[in-house]
């Protein structure tokens, strides 16, 4: 077989995860307006306060404009076709849509995820780690939340703190993201209609990494979810995420929205493997990935660390970023980018350093192959009152094939003399030259690359914790095979 | 779905009303120009290119047009250094000598009497965004200025001086235009000496067009060491065919508002360009530097060095861009932003920027930002130096490196001289 | 027993005609070394050899353990045991030393239906190889050849070679740019490789390899042609009269 027809044959792979669950859904019609921010809230039994948000929400977001700065390019996105709310029908409908136990849930379901390899049943104990399951816009299942419970730490869905944490929501939600901060931001906080909640009270160290994983299935749906987790005083916790949709030719919207609150001395630490289905070779279909995530270092000496393995989605547009507030509060970035076919991502960080002390890490990895666009997008911005703050950057990109881009737009902005800030970025590719001396000892070209793009991400993978660094590896294999040749 | 306009704020009276119904520009260039000033207005921070400049502190102003009655006050302080330069001088915006005796092969005309195909080339390059803005109003406006040619093969000893005294009149404004077109193996050196007189606010917005042949070579400086209250937006654009090397040198002190924007596109192979600058804001100087490096060919290379000293409230702002085009392979392009921060008061913001579109590329750019190193400053004082002379030594050496890019020794040491001086009397070992 | 058999090798780059009709055959046991100026064609021949793609075969044969080694990938060549040791050794950053060697020995022996070596096993062999090549475990964990001074990169070939144990070393001026202390490492483990059933082919351009590592036969590479073959005797007549006489006199 020539390289060229082997080189096809991989590209031609298809993409794992693209099944589609024929399960009974509810559906409400396609469109947005005041009525249907109100069926949300109704369906979801939301209290007062909840709806009233997201009425303001919505009117905010019809006085905004789409943004249009990224580096990304697709057709205008008709808002009124979409569909704001699909679920899957349980068995018995309690409690708006919500399945009591295992058993209430569609065996299919538990089927695809089984697919997905999520441990959804408790039996899959050994592998520790507490999974919610967002399915479409609505959370199936949250396991563990017993054994959670014992410590003291809240896990479950958002719809769920609503009615039994309604105190923590109204104190924490919108407050690291507030409804109307951005475009997409405020369009989740109108019509979100699940996610997951965190809470980990005062000087605990969760005992599991939590896990959510999310999962588009119907057609024509937008999925809104939004995600809170609040580490008090000492608290920590490691929280991962990981996304995939079946293969549609038509594109899909997510616009999530995340918040992390970190009081003095507590840590989160925030992992996504992100994997929604990105479109195929001719660049049909795909997610519309735009994401708002925001971590608050509220209290002193916090830490946020967010870890990001990106490699699904047509459009990925999303900056996970800190406010460091806290004095000698600390934020960290580590993300993988790929992109291959007709992906485009927009994707950084930013870090607002506000306390004193602040410390602040970048690294981020591009690599861009097939015809796509990758562009680093991030901000450090060191305030005035941000005395001895310090922060770390390094942007790599990595090309592959000779039809893509790969851009790197930092943004810096130092308002403090004491301020130390050092960015660093490259641009190279895949030299003939490695891959031969690679070759040259015995090693396959597409392992030879393997080896190549794994060291490079290198410093990523050392951030994510260990059954994900493995997916990810793989992930990377699978998203660039036949990209070399 | 509803994308809403950008309401964008309108032309200020005082630059509308000073429109011409015609200028230096080929007619129909002209007239789209003030088509586009007019519906842009002058830029805003929500402009991407604009978004750490304001121009609020001008559009506020009413300054008048300059009238061209002014003359030079006092002799420039360059040319006692250079003195066999060739000294071009223009005073308010208005050209008022050009040199006798050219050497062969340099051709000079001001701007007035250009023929039409000069025109055509100094205002080639088109605005197409409210980025722009201020080009469109130069190339609306402008009436005064210089070609400067220089012939196939013709290598110019002497330097070519273009001295800019701004504020002789107070509260005025003048637009100029400035082309340089380089024949084949060319080379020559052209320094703008800009100073803002008897601390007069007034504005200039000036563009230069610069256009080299195969293999030309030209260092280009351009030199703001005084006044503190003019103001100053200054666009160039060069294009480079094959094999030829642009040299920028860009060393900023002085004005209230300095906005410099260097375009640069390499069209050929083997074309090479240098940017070096070098800002140093005080008291409540905004000092801006924004470059834009476009390969378009294959094998050709770019080296981009900018450093800032920002002190008192003093702000620095540089923002970089090298873009590499699609099947331009083999490119090697470094950039480096270094800024010192000596004030708590004083702010820099930087923005390098790689956007690359080819994959046999070596790119690379860093930045840093910081205070003076502490174990370097610990060390000199340990060897008997005192702290203030410790810490001018350590800053005169930071933006040393800079200075030594000027092409001449004469020069080097006299810019050296003039950085001290700034540095406020702090003498280096002479 | 017949290693590598190169009959009337014709190869150029573009229109550029670089090999022009190269014999040569190396038996097991054997120690050849290929002399020629630059520009001679003896890069050309080793990266034909290695299978590096942008050459063009247009006449003539290659033969390795009577395979035809022309239908073999690069990868398959270093695992069937002709192994390259470069003039240039890449920098790969990102990828550690250690994990090259171990994928690459694993390669070879998933080819010869083995198992992955031990992990246990696998350390204490290259600790041991480390060590006779003078050089630091920590060297193990850097990048491939990333920020390596030029020995260090020439010692990390060799290191490979005794490794990867090849049937048939060829060494692309693996001595330049070396100073002696290096020289006299590599030549350790050069001599060690030395051995019944494999081949060594030195190619270099200066006679000073030789005197430590020394030949059976010399062969004059010279326009893409060899011109002349001898002993090592050889070597030392062309070091004492320099490339210009005595290719003058042999043309």
């Amino acid at each position: 077989m020539s390289e060229q027809q082997e080189l096809e044959q991989l590209v031609q792979r298809d993409y794992k995860y693209g099944f589609v669950t024929d399960i009974e859904q509810e559906i409400i019609p396609p469109g947005l307006n005041e009525d249907v921010v109100r069926l949300i809230s109704a369906k979801k039994n939301e209290p007062e306060f909840l709806l009233e948000w997201r009425l303001k929400a919505f009117r905010h977001w019809q006085t905004m404009a789409e943004p249009q700065w990224a580096h990304v390019h697709y057709p205008p996105i008709d808002y009124q076709a979409l569909s704001y709310y699909a679920a899957p029908k349980s068995k018995e409908e309690i409690d708006a849509n919500r399945p009591k136990s295992l058993d209430d849930v569609d065996p299919k379901l538990l089927e695809m995820y089984e697919k997905l390899g999520i441990p959804l049943h408790e039996r899959a104990a050994l592998a520790g780690v507490a999974v919610d399951a967002v399915f479409d816009s609505v959370s199936v299942t949250t396991t563990f939340r017993e054994k959670l419970a014992e410590v003291g730490v809240i896990f479950c869905s958002f719809s769920e703190a609503v009615h039994s944490h309604p105190e923590l929501i109204q104190k924490y939600l919108g407050t690291v993201v507030p409804a109307g901060d951005n475009y997409y931001a405020a369009l989740n906080s109108a019509v979100f209609s699940d996610g997951s909640f965190v809470f980990i009270p005062k000087g605990v160290r969760c005992p599991m990494e939590l896990s959510t994983y999310f999962r588009i299935n119907a057609m024509n749906t937008g999925q809104f979810e939004r995600t809170l987790i609040v580490a008090e005083e000492g608290a920590h916790v490691s929280y991962l995420e990981g996304c995939t949709a079946p293969q549609r030719d038509e594109n899909q919207l997510h616009a999530a929205v995340v918040e992390l609150v970190t009081l003095d001395d507590a840590t989160i630490k925030y992992s996504t493997v992100q994997n929604w289905y990105p479109g195929d070779e001719e660049g049909r279909g795909g997610i519309y990935n735009f994401v708002t995530k925001r971590g608050d270092a509220r209290g002193h000496r916090s830490k946020i660390t967010w870890t990001q393995v990106e490699a699904g989605s047509a459009i990925t547009w999303k900056y996970p970023s800190c406010i460091l507030r806290g004095d000698d509060s600390v934020g960290e970035f580590y993300s993988v980018a790929v992109s291959n076919h007709f992906q485009q991502v927009d994707s950084g960080t930013k870090m607002i350093h506000l306390g004193k002390r602040t410390r602040s890490t970048i690294v981020s990895k591009s690599i861009s192959a097939g015809r796509s666009q990758n562009s680093y997008r991030g901000l450090v911005h060191i305030a005035k009152s941000a005395d001895d703050a310090r922060n770390y950057t390094q942007c790599d990109a990595l090309l592959i094939g000779d039809r893509n881009g790969a851009h790197t737009f930092p943004y810096i902005e130092v308002k403090n003399a004491s301020a130390q800030i050092e960015h660093e970025a490259t641009t190279s590719k895949i030299s003939d030259d490695q891959i031969f001396y690679l070759k040259s000892r015995g090693i396959s070209e597409e392992n030879a690359t393997n080896m190549i793009v794994n060291g490079f991400c290198k410093d990523v993978f050392n951030e994510l914790p260990m059954e994900f660094a493995v997916e990810a590896q793989a992930l990377l294999a699978v998203s660039l095979e036949g990209s070399v040749g | 779905m509803s994308r809403i306009a950008e309401k964008r704020a309108e032309l200020p009276a005082w630059i509308a009303d000073a429109l011409p119904a015609t200028a230096a520009a080929p007619n129909d260039i002209q007239s789209a120009a003030r088509e586009q000033i007019t519906q842009w207005g002058l830029p805003s921070l929500r402009d991407e290119e604009w978004r750490w400049t304001n121009l609020r502190n001008l559009s506020r102003q009413t300054l008048v047009p300059s009238a061209g009655s002014a003359v030079a006050e006092v002799p420039h302080p360059i040319s006692a250094v250079l003195t066999d330069a060739l000294v071009i001088e223009f005073v308010d915006g208005q050209l008022k000598t050009l040199p006798a005796d050219l050497p062969t092969g340099l051709t000079l005309t001001s701007l007035e009497h250009a023929s039409p195909e000069q025109r055509a080339a100094a205002f080639a390059p088109a605005a197409t965004t409210p980025n722009d803005a201020l080009l469109a109003l130069n190339t609306a406006s402008a009436q005064q200025g210089v070609v400067i040619e220089v012939a196939a093969n013709t290598v110019l000893t002497r330097p070519i001086v273009l001295q800019w005294q701004d504020g002789v009149v107070p509260e005025s404004f003048s637009q100029t235009r400035v082309s340089i077109q380089l024949g084949a193996h060319a080379q020559a050196t052209v320094i703008e000496s800009v100073l803002g007189m008897n601390q007069n606010l007034c504005w200039r917005n000036t563009v230069s067009v610069v256009t080299q042949a195969a293999n030309s070579q030209l260092h280009h400086l351009s030199l703001g060491l005084d006044g503190d209250h003019h103001l100053l937006t200054d666009r160039t654009f060069v294009t480079l065919a094959r094999d030829a090397r642009y040299h920028s040198l860009n060393l900023q002190l002085a004005g209230q508002l300095i906005r410099r924007e260097i375009d640069v596109n390499i069209t050929d192979t083997g074309a090479h360009c240098d940017l070096f600058g070098l800002m140093m804001p005080r008291g409540k100087q905004v000092l801006d530097t924004h470059t834009r490096i476009i390969h378009n060919a294959p094998h050709t290379t770019s080296n981009e060095h900018y450093r800032t000293i920002a002190d008192e409230a003093g702000r620095g702002i540089f923002k970089g861009r090298i873009l590499v085009a699609q099947d331009a392979q083999k490119i090697a392009a470094f950039q480096d932003s270094r800024n010192l921060l000596l004030s708590d008061q004083a702010e820099i913001d930087t923005k390098p920027e790689l956007e690359i579109y080819a994959d046999d590329v070596k790119c690379s750019h860093g930045a840093t930002i910081g205070r003076l190193d502490p174990e370097a400053l610990y060390y000199l004082q340990s060897r008997g130096i005192s702290f203030a002379k410790a810490r001018g030594l350590l800053i005169v050496g930071f933006a040393q490196e800079i200075i030594d890019e000027a092409p001449l020794p004469a020069l080097v040491d006299w810019l050296t001289k003039q950085v001290t001086r700034r540095l406020g009397g702090t003498t280096v070992a002479e | 027993m017949k290693l590598l058999d190169i009959k009337n090798l014709h190869a150029k780059i573009g229109d550029k005609p670089i090999l022009r009709g190269i014999n040569l055959t190396v038996n097991a046991g054997e120690v050849h070394a290929i002399m020629g100026p630059n520009g001679s064609g003896k890069s050309t021949l080793c990266q034909v050899l290695g299978g590096r793609e942008g050459y063009e075969i247009t006449e003539g044969t290659i033969e390795f353990e009577g395979k035809n080694l022309l239908d073999l990938s690069t990868e398959e060549r270093a695992v069937a045991g002709l192994l390259l040791g470069f003039q240039h050794p890449v920098e790969i950053p990102g990828v550690k030393n250690i994990y090259l060697l171990k994928e690459a020995l694993n390669a070879q022996r998933a080819a010869q239906g083995l198992d992955d070596m031990d992990t246990f096993a696998f350390m204490k062999l290259i600790r041991e190889l480390v060590k006779t090549m003078d050089m630091d475990d920590a060297f193990l964990h850097r990048g491939v050849n990333a920020g390596f001074s030029g020995g260090e990169k020439k010692r990390n070939e060799i290191l490979q070679m005794l490794l990867l144990q090849p049937k048939l070393a060829l060494l692309d001026e693996t001595d330049s740019g070396l100073d002696i202390d290096a020289l006299k490492v590599v030549s350790d483990g050069i001599n060690r490789l030395r051995g019944a059933d494999r081949g060594i082919v030195l190619v270099t351009h200066y006679q000073r390899l030789l005197s430590y590592v020394e030949p059976d036969f010399v062969h004059i590479l010279y326009k893409g042609q060899i011109i002349k073959s001898g002993d090592k005797s050889l070597a030392l007549q062309l070091e004492a009269e320099g490339y210009q006489d005595f290719l003058e006199a042999a043309s």
